[in-house]
């Protein structure tokens, strides 16, 4: 069986090849599953494929990675440890066991030899906390020994997994679980654009690293996509910089023609705080910052304004970033600036926001400090 | 896809009913009442989530629940406990997406589970409600919920369910069964999304061209010219809103005659081989009720070729007819009666000459509980007499059926007997040698301690006729008046003048049946309808009367 991952650089056009496959296999009257961790990247696979022409779209299920879980993995066989039907899942964005940095008495995974149902579920039993959910699923897979991957290995001739730098923790045993089936994987994701993590739980891979050395492990075949189909070739080198040393390979623009509108304002530039107004009057670009609460003096402006976290996916002709203080120091030449944070998050969360523009990207400066940038100074 | 299993717990006559099922071909057979219609409506439950062509969900009705259950609930102090449920599984073969633990028997195995059961949702109005109600005699239905899932435990919704039924039965085309709703489910085995996209879209504009006809127009021109009725402009159109009314609009036709003007039998057979055909390829389980029905013999017999034909779907048949039996393969049969029985280990032989000779009424053999094989006419009509001349009614009244074997011999109808656990007397003739044709042929049966053979001990006596002659003789008096029974009135005067003793009188009486040919079998299934007609009473070989007592 062949197991793949597909390592997409941002605009890649992961999405238009995922559906592109999905289409060959499923017009060749194969059953596909395609596990994806957000809503929208559900519906842009579902739009994408039916606007290919698909013969066949009833032989492709969209899931998500919960319920996927739910409904493949543990509701199946979860009688052989709870016998009350998991009608749903809770959403917990954290540890639900602790409560005030303390953990809940009685949460413990087992009771003697049994599994604790208030490890897994709230207290009504219908519900599993997504939490654990992972770690339900590989008990429930291994409790009844593989049947649940036997299962799916019946119903789909290949299965897909988008957004895998999502997954962390025990997904990765779901993932090593499934792994033994005969079925095809197909892993697609960008390492560099990790911004939700299923679960908040510390338990390896976590970071990055972690992730790409699992799937080795995993024995999953490595493939690179690294082009942008969206960004101009200086946007890519600079996105580039960010993970140097880390064994990605240089992302080449697909970008050939630059429309002649943009053609006189291309690359990356600092502008000084004095010329902000100016520079939004002239360009419109969309402004992208870390969250509400940077640069608040903007808001008044109408103008588009999207938070790093929600701008993953999306495309512009024009940015404008409000740097955070990692940022400022990365783009004055610090290449170590994201190195003291405990996760990838800060660091990624820029990658994302710097490969978001077309043609210009610009990031605002106090103007006692845009001297110090290693990019030209908009003047004007 | 097939159906491996069904398990019927609850619903009407069944509790804790379970039947296996063949790959591709059930016969079902069984006693009137013994619950053919309702293993089938089981299946349309499970498996479409309807009853009667209507959305289960809706039709909750006291009538579906099994009478027992039913009683014992009334009898109860009707707290919610004691509420009747129904459960019908259904066990898949090739559906894997249904694949998972949560089922009645917890086997790893692909299937639905359909639940009527009480809402608990619904238990504070419940108690409201007995509170209130001193003397309930019906089953509060209005508390119940359908529960519909797969063997994953995932719930199965009515347009994307992987397995699909289609039951067709003609005697309930009206009223029970919408019209609309069975010409609909008619449409969609036949036609594929294309064609009834297409359909629908020309059916459409055909209406919309009616209301744009000149003499429509002009009509509805003058329906409200001088604005009495409103302010508005009033017409009259054709109703083109909503996607339904194709079906309502559309009717069946043959040779130009609407399909419920046609004859019943045509209709059947329309039906039968329209699903069968199934060109949308979304049916899995087709069910048949009673295709004999309305049926000449020259017709039922093209039909049953066709439904022998078909391979792609999972049939089930109900019927009551021995020659759909034999020529479907009577190793397809399936009895619903006390005990759930199936005849997959017949010997191929005797199902292959059944399959060539299906005039036989083998149904009989596995429908009775008592059965008496005979050889001939004879031997039927000389038991029915005794039987009667002691008590009064005829052995099928008290649900003994004597059956004459003819030329597929007693061997094919033992066979079917040993595998359904028949209680069978076989009445044979010694043919000149006791040990030989009735104890050794016997002990191939010796097994089967519910199938017995009788025969008259003394070699000499090798076949009916000579046995009465010889229970008659003991002298010359009783065998004159058995002669007169017996014999014609010239052959009576012959015997009378010819013989001048005993002897000679057995002798006579001897050769007159005594050989074969057209002629004697003649001779012999006369005698026997004049003893069978007759007032007088003659003396029976014992045999005979053992054969009769069943305990």
């Amino acid at each position: 069986m062949t197991k793949k991952l597909l390592i997409a650089s941002a605009g890649a056009g992961k999405t238009h090849r995922i559906a592109e496959q999905c289409c060959q296999l499923a017009d060749d009257n194969n059953r596909v599953l395609v596990i994806t961790y957000t809503e929208n990247n559900q519906k842009e696979i579902i739009a994408k494929y039916k606007s290919m022409g698909i013969n066949k779209p009833e032989n492709i299920v969209v899931k998500g990675w919960y319920t996927f879980l739910l409904e493949d993995l543990i509701r199946p066989y979860q009688a052989s440890i709870f016998s009350k039907r998991i009608d749903t899942i809770n959403f917990t964005s954290r540890n639900p066991h602790i409560r005030n940095g303390r953990t809940i008495r009685g949460t413990a995974e087992k009771v003697g030899s049994y599994y604790n149902s208030r490890h897994f579920l709230t207290s009504c039993q219908s519900k599993a906390h997504t939490e654990f959910l992972s770690k339900l699923a590989t008990r429930i897979c291994s409790v009844n020994v593989q049947k649940p991957i036997a299962r799916l290995e019946t119903i789909y001739q290949h299965i897909f997994i988008d957004e895998v730098q999502d997954l962390a923790g025990w997904d990765f045993d779901v993932l090593k679980a499934m792994v033994r089936m005969n079925t095809p994987i197909t892993c697609v994701g960008d390492f560099r654009q990790t911004i939700y993590s299923t679960t908040s739980n510390p338990k390896q891979p976590s970071s990055n690293q972690q992730k790409l050395d699992a799937f080795t492990r995993l024995r999953f075949e490595v493939e690179h996509l690294a082009v942008s189909r969206r960004c101009i070739q200086s946007i890519c080198d600079f996105a580039d910089t960010l993970h140097e040393g880390e064994g990605y390979s240089e992302t080449k623009s697909l970008v050939e023609r630059v429309p002649v509108e943009f053609q006189d304002h291309q690359g990356i530039f600092v502008v000084p705080k004095s010329m902000h107004q100016e520079y939004l009057e002239t360009y419109s670009p969309v402004i992208l910052r870390s969250s509400i609460r940077s640069a608040q003096e903007l808001n008044s402006m109408p103008i588009k304004k999207v938070n790093f976290g929600m701008s993953k996916g999306l495309g512009f002709d024009r940015t404008f970033v409000v740097p955070t203080q990692n940022i400022l120091d990365f783009i004055c030449g610090n290449k170590n600036a994201f190195d003291s944070g405990s996760t990838d998050k800060a660091k990624n969360n820029f990658y994302v926001a710097c490969t978001r523009s077309r043609y210009s990207l610009a990031f605002l400066v106090e103007n006692n400090n845009a001297e110090n940038c290693i990019f030209p100074i908009w003047r004007g | 896809m097939h159906i491996s299993q069904i398990l019927i717990n609850g619903f009407k006559k069944f509790t804790c009913k379970i039947c296996n099922f063949n790959e591709h071909l059930n016969i079902i057979v069984g006693d009137n009442d013994s619950g053919k219609s309702t293993l089938l409506e089981a299946i349309e439950l499970a498996v479409n989530g309807r009853y009667r062509g209507r959305s289960i969900a809706s039709e909750i009705t006291p009538e579906l629940f099994n009478v027992e259950a039913v009683s014992a609930y009334l009898a109860s102090d009707h707290t919610s406990a004691y509420l009747p449920t129904i459960k019908i599984e259904v066990y898949l073969v090739g559906c894997p997406n249904y694949r998972g633990i949560n089922n009645s028997q917890n086997v790893d195995d692909e299937g639905i589970t359909l639940d009527i059961i009480f809402d608990d949702d619904l238990q504070a109005a419940y108690n409201d409600f007995i509170q209130d109600n001193d003397d309930i005699n019906t089953i509060p239905t209005e508390f119940y919920k359908v529960d519909w899932k797969d063997f994953a435990w995932n719930n199965i919704k009515y347009l994307n369910r992987e397995a699909k039924s289609l039951l067709i039965d003609p005697s309930r085309l009206h009223p029970t069964y919408g019209k609309s709703q069975y010409i609909g489910n008619i449409i969609d085995a036949s036609l594929d999304k294309k064609e009834k996209a297409l359909l629908s879209v020309n059916y459409r504009q055909l209406r919309q061209s009616f209301n744009e006809q000149p003499q429509v127009r002009g009509i509805n021109d003058r329906l409200d010219s001088d604005n009495m009725v409103t302010e508005q402009e009033l017409s009259i159109v054709a109703d083109i809103s909503g996607n339904r009314s194709i079906e309502s609009g559309l009717q069946l036709a043959v040779d130009d005659i609407n399909f419920p003007l046609i004859g019943k039998g045509e209709q059947n057979q329309i039906q039968i081989k329209l699903a069968l055909a199934n060109k949308a390829a979304n049916i899995d389980f087709v069910m048949v009720e009673e295709p004999e029905n309305h049926l000449s013999h020259i017709n039922l017999s093209r039909l049953v070729s066709k439904i022998a034909e078909q391979q792609t779907q999972q049939l089930f048949i109900t019927t009551h007819s021995s020659y759909v039996l034999n020529k479907l393969n009577i190793k397809n049969l399936c009895l619903i009666g006390r005990e759930y029985k199936q005849l997959k280990d017949i010997d191929v032989q005797v199902a292959k000459t059944l399959k060539r000779l299906p005039g036989y009424d083998t149904l009989r053999v596995a429908l009775a509980n008592k059965v008496i094989l005979v050889e001939g006419p004879s031997d039927e009509l000389l038991l029915k007499k005794y039987y009667h001349q002691n008590n009064g009614k005829l052995p099928e009244e008290d649900g003994i059926d004597i059956i004459v074997v003819r030329g597929i011999g007693f061997k094919s109808y033992l066979e079917i007997a040993k595998h359904i656990g028949t209680q069978v007397h076989v009445v044979k003739d010694n043919d000149g040698n006791y040990q030989s044709n009735i104890i050794d042929y016997g002990n191939n049966y010796s097994d089967y301690d519910f199938i017995s053979f009788y025969s008259h001990i003394d070699d000499t006596l090798n076949s009916l006729e000579p046995t009465l002659i010889a229970a008659n003789n003991e002298n010359e008096v009783t065998l004159d008046s058995f002669a007169e029974i017996a014999l014609s009135t010239r052959t009576y005067n012959k015997y009378c003048l010819d013989c001048n003793n005993l002897l000679e009188k057995q002798e006579f009486l001897r050769n007159w049946y005594g050989g074969d040919g057209e002629n004697f079998g003649g001779r012999k299934v006369d005698t026997a309808i004049r003893i069978f007609d007759s007032i007088e009473m003659i003396c029976y070989p014992n045999y005979l009367a053992e054969a009769l007592s069943f305990d």
